[in-house]
């Protein structure tokens, strides 16, 4: 009996390590092709430097505190960007949500911008705000505004108005009514925004860090393109896709937390 | 009750009974005095010139087809919604200067709403201050559910959902108990202990019960008198003198049969 229970519980360690491991397969296997052509000298380095190459010049980077600089620099940029847009997404979300002559005024309005992609307004920036950080900023801003206003808004639209009926007839006030049914109700639909909202932040830092910055990840890899520093290139794009990864698990997280009454992230 | 014979002076004020103390006089409860009461949705004529007195630790109970207008009833009561004309009006029976607030009068609905992302104490505890939250604990307690507090609603079945929201209607300790149906959805095993917990809570904090139902049936075990609306109008008035708790005997049955022919007839 309790061998069988014991090769059981083996069989099912194997294959959830297997499970785990298999995701990695393609990518290690792509890896290696790679580091194989490089070596080999069929992939010229210009092209697409060695995957070990590419480590190198991380680690030289890393040591010489100049890739800290960078990550510090984009980082900062994109969180105050998503302070503000977001900020203000989240501000007049819930504001046009609750209240119907706010959204009558601004929701049309809202609506038409939100056409625009955010990257179209590059020139009118730069005439605006020069090419300095505030530049930057505002397009970081704007273009994650929209995907968190929308989903606030709609979020605040759908809560179920038995439950606010039932809390107006439990005595809670206005504020209470807003603290412990409206917000929490639009919660997943807000967190839904954000996400959206992380994904698209990264897009237009590396735009905007490519107009003539002074730091930050993009001014790295254009340096370096001008010096044909293919390595270093690599070493940008990869930061990206790593800090977007971390971006996105930590906002899972948060949902994980936020959201544990929800059914759907209950075990 | 003649301290409710309030028809006499025109203007409606609360009529001390100076003389007399009503046997009512030691509830909780309130009474509610309603006077020629309409409601009309657009055209639609729902209630009309309807009087009731439902006196204070009272067990309403309110029978009638769909569409009698039970529901919009309850609905005014709990001042979820306006009455198109007439009054309803709260006396408190210790103290008439007493007003009735709202807190005095809580409503439980056919679902139980309970907010998905507070636990089961949480809920319960929903608009109480701080200082009266082990009252909630208590509640729960009564109710079977202490061993649930920390759970959310969405892992709780049908019946103790149900549970959680009597506890939470019971603890601003309301001198008035709306029930809209609440138990329609359970199954009937479930709603025959629904019942007598609903019975006996009644009968421990002697507030006024007023339950909206259409099954005669569970009017006849919780009532002290049924009333059959029909067409927005009080169609018949039943006095139940049955002991409690009560067990389906023959004058049970003879009195449930007399309702529900009642109820068929209109």
């Amino acid at each position: 009996m309790s061998g069988k229970v014991f090769l059981d519980d083996v069989s099912r360690g194997t294959r959830h390590f297997g499970k785990s491991l298999l995701p990695w397969l393609v990518p290690i296997l792509l890896l290696m092709i790679w580091q194989i052509a490089s070596s080999s000298g069929l992939l010229q380095s210009r092209v697409l430097p060695a995957p070990t190459a590419v480590v190198s010049a991380f680690w030289h980077l890393l040591i010489s505190g100049e890739l800290w600089h960078h990550v510090k620099v984009s980082a900062g940029r994109a969180l105050l960007g998503l302070l503000v847009g977001g900020g203000l997404g989240l501000v007049l979300g819930l504001l046009n949500g609750s209240s119907r002559i706010a959204s009558t005024l601004l929701d049309t309005t809202l609506q038409m911008i939100r056409n625009i992609p955010a990257l179209a307004l590059i020139p009118l920036v730069i005439l605006w705000f020069g090419i300095d950080e505030t530049a930057k900023l505002f397009l970081v801003a704007v273009g994650v505004f929209f995907p968190i206003y929308i989903n606030t808004y709609h979020g605040i639209r759908a809560v179920d108005p038995q439950l606010i009926e039932m809390g107006k007839s439990y005595g809670l006030n206005r504020w209470q009514l807003y603290k412990e049914i409206i917000l929490p109700s639009a919660m997943p639909s807000i967190l839904v925004g954000l996400r959206f909202a992380l994904g698209l932040v990264w897009v237009l830092l590396i735009v905007a860090e490519t107009i003539s910055a002074q730091a930050g990840i993009g001014y790295m890899t254009m340096n370096a393109r001008e010096f044909l520093q293919t390595d270093i290139v690599l070493v940008g794009i990869l930061l990206y896709a790593i800090l977007g990864k971390l971006a996105d698990v930590l906002a899972r997280s948060l949902e994980r937390y936020l959201l544990r009454w929800h059914a759907g992230y209950q075990k | 009750m003649s301290n409710l014979n309030f028809y006499n002076n025109g203007l409606i004020q609360p009529v001390i009974d100076a003389e007399k103390p009503n046997s009512a006089i030691n509830t909780h409860g309130a009474n509610i005095l309603i006077e020629q009461l309409y409601k009309f949705y657009g055209d639609v004529k729902v209630l009309e010139d309807l009087d009731l007195n439902i006196q204070a630790g009272e067990f309403l109970a309110i029978v009638g087809r769909s569409g009698c207008g039970k529901s919009t009833l309850l609905r005014l009561i709990a001042q979820l919604e306006k009455a198109s004309y007439g009054e309803i009006k709260f006396q408190s029976v210790r103290n008439f200067r007493e007003g009735i607030g709202n807190d005095d009068i809580r409503v439980m609905f056919q679902d139980p709403r309970l907010l998905p992302w507070k636990n089961i104490l949480q809920n319960v505890q929903l608009g109480l201050p701080k200082a009266q939250h082990p009252l909630a604990e208590s509640l729960l307690e009564k109710v079977g559910l202490k061993d649930k507090a920390t759970q959310w609603p969405t892992q709780l079945s049908g019946g103790q959902r149900q549970r959680a929201a009597l506890a939470r209607a019971l603890s601003h300790s309301p001198r008035i108990l709306l029930l809209d149906e609440p138990l329609g959805a359970l199954d009937a095993l479930t709603r025959l202990e629904m019942q007598s917990l609903i019975e006996r809570l009644w009968i421990e904090q002697g507030f006024t019960a007023l339950l909206v139902t259409h099954d005669v049936s569970e009017a006849v075990q919780l009532a002290d008198r049924i009333i059959l609306l029909d067409q927005g109008h009080i169609a018949h008035n039943f006095q139940v003198n049955l002991p409690r708790p009560r067990k389906k005997s023959i004058a049970f049955a003879q009195l449930e049969q007399q309702v529900l022919d009642a109820v068929l007839a209109t």
